[in-house]
């Protein structure tokens, strides 16, 4: 018998771990004389002088459309692409008037590239890894009709390519680089609403770097040092856009019996460890499960066959369970399949807490756009009877070893469903399928489509190749990046941390925001430093929701700060009040009252001379050195009313004056 | 069926030389080695493309991506095994069934025939209607093609009235051989000049014959010219009607078409799906992408399997249409003349104006002489508007009323560019002048309406 149970560790030398990363990260570039004040302030977009602009509030527009599979430059109709047409249905599009234009709703032929945004890309490919540059580029299209695209295409460019000294080191290993490209990112998924997909326009076209490292990591500690490590070179240019959102991984993974695996669009450094673990392991899970299924228990193409859906409605027509009895009302129906030998494989656990049973549910997500499925070796349960369950099994036919999988929702969406995982079976008899899954929460991953081929690029028609000329390449050359350690050393000396503070910030992803602070805003640095790399992180642990704690709330609050206007113990204080508050009363009424309730400096002084009076006896004994325990008990006393760098001045004051 | 041509630009130079030293054509696997710079690739050769600069090699990696190297002394490059073959298109023969309505579909060029090019790396026409199917399949399940014909391949603002002829003769072809309707394929800048000459030529038709055409190339999955034909063909194969239409985007959704009378559709945007307007009326109706047709409260010729085409397409050249604007010279008028012009459309100002009462000292710019002139001598003088959309007149100023007396003629509400083409037929068919004048304001396709509706405003 085979162990459901997967493994939670493994060794990854002996399966023969591979990791390649894709970075992407996108780059800010207002389009070359643009004037609108949010292009410049927020970078343009890669064909369209439209600000890079992620918007929060509800589009203004909508467009409704459908992509089709076309054959691309050799006349092959992509795998992909013939996949995303077996889905095919109506997407909705959002778009802003004043921030978006036809170009990203595909109304319009694309403008000239962003040349700010190229000029980057090529700075970046060559001096942070050591690239060739591309004598001249072509940009392309590369097929995509998911829908991400209004075009059905994404615009790319390789605009680098490696030498024998591509490469950058990460704990004293080389770590090579490939390539980069420059292209433009994509609509941003919203979700669905009924049976259709909603993308919104705003992100659509920013541009993007992407880096490619060879598969040279044998680690999932290793693919996170590098992805962090490539996340600081890039900041250290100050050419690429911050926060979140601004930068996704795709991770290449692949161990020696198993095969290339893309794990697309991953957000959070800090899951990229997880995602390769938990790949490597489905990896090797699914290599056990289809070799006891083929060899064991003779799974083949015929009974692969029998897998046919069947509509169930009947069975539950007085049913208890309360999901079914909303769905058979909404005129939706309960499709059933019989797997064949797959009694008690349903819930064989692909990677933790992740089954056979939620790679079908996955699957019938993303072909049919079903809720997911319910599967035999999880029932009864969710109110479904025993007698339902025999009735069911009667009804499709099951013997012993055979599981079933129900799919409650609208028929046609059950029907696609169960011919997806039927076809998806039949690619797991020919072995371990290339396909691209998509990063779960909880670092696993769900099936997302099969993994594209090489034939969906060909030659965007609209822009002419782009060569590099001899101005270009001199602007290039003359770019310098500090380094990582010229970075740290500027820490220290002009802005004053400590060297371990310093570290912190560099390594931060916020690094950039705040030299901002410090250079633009005049915040102190070390109230910066600390505030970013250790308030937020203290607060966070206590529970406290600083998500809402975006740039702009921090930039106020630190200015409010550094001019003097709250004291700075109090940035704790705010922050969970307006927390607590979830943004209802805004950053600045807060700060207001705050500020109304500081204590005048009349005021302190008076409390001061109180307490500097009831303690002469200490006074006289300590002198100076009473300065401690005298600010404990004023502060106490005046609980946040007043800053304490004030307290302490006004009181060295006073003291000397009643020691003297 | 013509045969496809391909224009072969060959590498020059430097790259000419490399390439040939190791025997290379296009489509070759190749090493390409720079010590110096130390790195080596391999890839597939691509052909030269019209904007490649000179001393560069055009490659296809094996990731996708095209790039360009530059040949200098340092670059060796090395044979190896491989090869792909490019411009390779599926393509689909129509299906003939029995029990589906049948349609015949011609080719004549445009953005819906076209592709990528990877000689001239721009997009040309050159696909066949075969190829266009492939994107298609739901159509055959609907519609039976009795036959598929590609006369021309050529953008729209190239198709003029010896076209115009062979369109026409085709579609009575098919039409009197008894299919439901025909489909044009067409390019869309001057698709509305086409819609028009056949709407005159073609006369009473038994069913419709619908024209479409692409915005976007077919080579992308938004090709919006899918929905445009797709619903073309059900219009010409099940709707109750006997016009030439166009059908295309109703908006930016690809949720439903419409369908536009030929005489009084207008390109209005360079480049949107819903670039196509009706003008002073509402579009003859609406098609969804399930193919329900919604019609609009306006007359409308039904379909009359009754009816066989007889047309007339014979056409006067010797026509043109000029523009009169503040400061526009009025010569061009002579020269039309003496040039032998039988006739010209003017578009005018507002109700139909041509700069007529200059101040004194500028007298040479009225237009009202030489309109005098040409009307002397023969010519047909149409005055449309620039507006666009409304009816001209001839008495409410005192311009308009000179420019009558001189002779010119206010063609009501019909569209400058449906004036032209009518002028063209009219005088290709009709010798008597007074007779010419009388037809010329004669509805006979819908150009003019009776009355302007109040609806049918942008």
């Amino acid at each position: 018998m085979i162990k459901i149970k997967a493994p939670t560790e493994l060794d990854t030398e002996k399966i023969g771990l591979k990791v390649g990363l894709e970075f992407h990260q996108q780059i800010h570039a207002p389009y070359p004389g643009t004037k609108d004040p949010l292009a410049q302030k927020h970078g343009s977009k890669l064909f369209c002088p439209c600000p890079s602009f992620i918007r929060e509030d509800d589009a203004d527009i909508i467009v409704y459309r459908q992509l089709r599979a076309v054959s691309g430059e050799t006349g092959e109709v992509d795998i992909a692409a013939k996949f995303e047409q077996m889905k095919r249905s109506m997407i909705k599009y959002e778009a802003y008037s004043d921030t978006t234009c036809l170009v990203e709703l595909d109304e319009e032929p694309i403008f000239p590239i962003n040349k700010d945004a190229l000029f980057k890309a090529l700075a970046i490919s060559k001096h942070v890894f050591n690239l060739t540059l591309v004598k001249e580029i072509q940009v392309l299209r590369k097929t995509i009709v998911d829908g991400s695209n209004t075009s059905g295409f994404q615009r790319t460019a390789e605009i680098a390519y490696r030498n024998n000294d591509s490469y950058i080191i990460v704990d004293g290993k080389k770590i090579g680089i490939l390539q980069t490209s420059l292209e433009e990112d994509s609509a941003k998924n919203m979700g669905r609403e009924g049976g259709k997909r909603v993308f919104r326009l705003d992100r659509l076209g920013i541009p993007l770097i992407e880096i490619a490292t060879a598969p040279d990591m044998h680690t999932p500690e290793m693919a996170r040092k590098v992805a962090e490590r490539i996340g600081l070179l890039l900041r250290l240019t100050g050419y690429v856009k911050r926060g979140l959102g601004t930068i996704r991984q795709d991770l290449n993974v692949s161990i020696a019996k198993g095969t290339r695996i893309e794990i697309k669009g991953v957000q959070q450094l800090d899951l990229i460890e997880k995602y390769v673990k938990n790949e490597a392991i489905r990896q090797q899970r699914m290599l056990e499960l289809l070799e006891y299924v083929k060899n064991e228990l003779k799974f083949n193409e015929n009974d692969i066959e029998k897998i046919v859906p069947i509509d169930l409605k009947q069975v539950f027509k007085k049913t208890n369970a309360k999901l079914i009895q909303k769905t058979l009302k909404a005129k939706g129906t309960v499709t059933g399949a019989l797997i064949p030998k797959f009694n008690g494989l349903l819930k064989y656990e692909l990677q933790p807490n992740y089954r056979v049973g939620t790679e079908f549910s996955e699957i019938a997500k993303v072909v049919a756009g079903a809720g997911g499925i319910l599967h035999s070796d999880e029932l009864p349960k969710y109110g479904i009877t025993e007698e339902e369950v025999s009735k069911v099994r009667e009804k499709l036919g099951i013997s012993k070893n055979d599981g079933f999988i129900l799919l409650v929702g609208d028929k046609k969406q059950g029907t696609i469903a169960v011919n997806g995982i039927k076809e998806m079976l039949k690619l797991w008899l020919q072995g371990l399928p290339r396909e691209v899954r998509a990063p779960r929460p909880d670092g696993t991953t769900g099936y997302l489509r099969p993994l594209p081929g090489g034939s969906r690029m060909y030659p965007e028609t609209d822009s002419p190749p782009i060569l590099l000329d001899q101005e270009l390449l001199e602007k290039i050359n003359k770019v310098k990046f500090d380094t990582p350690e010229e970075r740290l050393q500027r820490y220290m000396t002009k802005y004053k941390l400590s060297n371990k503070l310093a570290n912190q910030m560099l390594k931060h992803p916020q690094a950039s925001f705040f030299e901002e602070l410090v250079e633009e805003y005049n915040v102190d640095a070390k109230l910066a430093a600390t505030t970013i790399v250790e308030t937020l992180v203290s607060l966070r642990r206590e529970g406290v929701d600083v998500d809402l704690i975006n740039e702009n709330i921090l930039k106020t609050l630190l200015q409010s700060v550094s001019k003097g206007e709250i004291p700075r113990d109090a940035i704790s204080d705010v922050i969970i009040t307006y927390s607590k508050q979830k943004g209802k009363r805004t950053l600045e009424k807060i700060i207001e009252e705050l500020k109304a309730s500081q204590m005048s400096d009349e005021e302190l002084k008076q409390i001061i001379r109180e307490i500097v009076k009831e303690n002469e006896q200490m006074i006289k004994e300590k002198g100076m050195r009473s300065m401690g325990a005298l600010m404990g008990k004023i502060m106490s006393k005046v609980q946040g009313k007043a800053d304490g760098r004030k307290v302490s001045s006004i009181l060295k004051e006073e003291l000397s004056n009643a020691i003297n | 069926m013509t045969s496809k041509k391909t224009v072969n630009i060959s590498y020059t130079g430097k790259a000419q030389e490399l390439i040939r030293s190791v025997q290379a054509e296009p489509g070759q696997r190749l090493k390409i080695i720079n010590k110096k710079e130390k790195w080596e690739l391999e890839g597939y050769l691509l052909p030269k493309n019209e904007f490649t600069s000179d001393n560069i090699l055009l490659v296809k990696l094996d990731n996708g991506y095209n790039i360009g190297i530059e040949v200098t002394s340092d670059l060796e490059l090395e044979k190896i095994e491989g090869q792909i073959t490019l411009e390779r298109f599926p393509r689909r023969l129509p299906s003939q069934k029995k029990g589906l309505p049948e349609i015949s579909l011609l080719g004549t060029g445009g953005t819906i025939a076209s592709r990528i090019d990877y000689v001239t790396g721009g997009v040309v026409m050159a696909l066949d209607p075969e190829e266009i199917f492939f994107a298609l399949p739901e159509l055959f399940s609907e519609i039976s093609f009795r036959n598929v014909k590609s006369l021309f391949k050529l953008g729209s603002e190239d198709i003029w009235y010896k076209q115009w002829q062979l369109i026409a003769k085709h579609v009575t072809e098919e039409l009197n051989s008894g299919v439901n309707g025909v489909v044009v394929m067409h390019g869309t800048d001057a698709m509305h000049y086409s819609s028009s000459a056949l709407s005159f030529m073609l006369g009473d038709i038994p069913g419709p014959v619908a024209m479409a055409g692409g915005q976007r190339s077919s080579d992308r999955g938004s090709f919006d010219g899918a929905l445009n034909l797709i619903s073309a063909s059900r219009v010409a194969a099940k709707a109750d009607l006997a016009e030439v239409v166009v059908v295309m985007h109703a908006t930016p959704d690809d949720q439903s078409c419409y369908i536009h009378r030929g005489t009084k559709v207008r390109k209005m945007h360079t480049s949107r799906r819903d670039a196509f307007k009706s003008i002073d009326i509402p579009p003859l109706g609406e098609i969804d992408y399930e193919g329900n047709i919604k019609w609009n409260r306006i007359e409308r010729r039904h379909r009359k399997k009754s009816v066989s085409v007889d047309p007339k397409t014979d056409f006067e050249p010797k026509i043109a249409l000029v523009k009169a604007y503040p400061g526009s010279d009025p010569e061009i008028l002579d020269w039309f003349i003496d040039r032998g012009k039988k006739g010209v459309i003017i578009e005018g100002t507002g109700l139909g104006h041509v700069p007529s009462f200059p101040p004194e000292d500028e007298k040479e710019r009225s237009w009202l002489p030489v309109i005098k002139r040409a009307t002397e001598e023969g010519l047909f003088i149409g005055l449309t508007s620039q507006t666009l959309y409304g009816r001209t007149h001839p008495y409410v100023y005192r311009a308009l009323r000179f420019a009558r007396l001189s002779g010119a003629v206010h063609l009501e509400d019909m569209l400058p560019e449906t004036a032209y083409v009518k002028l063209g037929w009219v005088l290709g068919n009709y010798d008597n002048e007074k007779e010419v004048k009388k037809i010329m304001l004669t509805n006979l396709a819908g150009e003019i309406t009776e009355k302007s509706r109040f609806d049918s405003f942008i």
